[in-house]
């Protein structure tokens, strides 16, 4: 019951979302680089690490979650 | 001169105790304990996580990161060393941005429920921060076994391996 009220909890405050493209061009040290492109606003960027990739898409979401939530949830 | 003495920010400060738990669809829920967090951070993602201890990084300036990150446009938002109060950062990161505790003490609770998947226990130290990415060693208290990791790719796939095994 617990862990069904988290997640729904987790749901309705990050409903804004984003769209993402992800390229991985190579695999090198261990990790992922390549370029990811974010749809709403077209914009890419390169990334040299999985880390640098979410932290792209962590700081394009952030910017989409500015949006009110109802406006979010009448979206979706 | 008690005053002026710098407190030095080193590896072992920098080492984090984390209790991690899979529950439902595979959503990984857990706590986050650190030196500089008078309570624990509560986490519902790997990337809360990683983001967490990110600032924890950058606000101690230890591991010191070899290359600025990349950001869309615009100049993303830089933590200045000890600019940020750790503990508080944390609490309101935990709440999840609806302002109040009861997304904590839902994840709490979770974490407390018997269910079919155990809890884990790891130890997370990360000793550097090259090439945009992490290095350092996890340690998994249960089996009491150490590895080393170059990514958070590596990091992830050692968390799981250790979810898996233990399912």
């Amino acid at each position: 019951m617990k862990n069904s009220q988290l997640l729904e909890t987790r749901r309705e405050v990050g409903s804004v979302k984003g769209t993402f493209e992800i390229s991985v061009k190579f695999m090198q040290n261990s990790t992922w680089q390549g370029q990811i492109h974010w749809v709403e606003k077209n914009q890419k960027q390169n990334f040299r690490s999985a880390l640098e990739m979410l932290k792209l898409m962590d700081e394009a979401l952030n910017e989409g979650a500015e949006e009110p939530v109802e406006e979010a949830r009448n979206s979706t | 001169m008690e005053q002026n003495k710098r407190q030095r920010v080193t590896a072992m400060s920098t080492i984090a105790d984390i209790e991690i738990k899979q529950i439902n669809d595979g959503t990984l829920i857990g706590k986050l304990s650190c030196k500089y967090f008078e309570e624990p951070f509560i986490f519902v993602d790997f990337v809360d996580m990683i983001e967490m201890m990110e600032i924890v990084f950058d606000t101690k300036g230890f591991p010191e990161k070899q290359l600025l990150p990349r950001t869309f446009g615009k100049s993303g938002k830089r933590i200045k060393k000890n600019e940020l109060d750790l503990s508080k950062a944390a609490r309101e990161r935990s709440r999840q941005g609806d302002g109040s505790s009861v997304f904590q003490s839902l994840a709490c609770e979770a974490l407390k429920e018997d269910g079919p998947s155990p809890t884990h226990n790891f130890e997370l130290s990360v000793k550097f921060r090259h090439k945009a990415e992490w290095q350092g060693s996890l340690l998994w208290r249960e089996k009491g076994v150490t590895s080393s990791f170059a990514s958070i790719v590596e990091l992830a796939r050692l968390i799981n391996e250790a979810l898996i095994n233990n399912l």
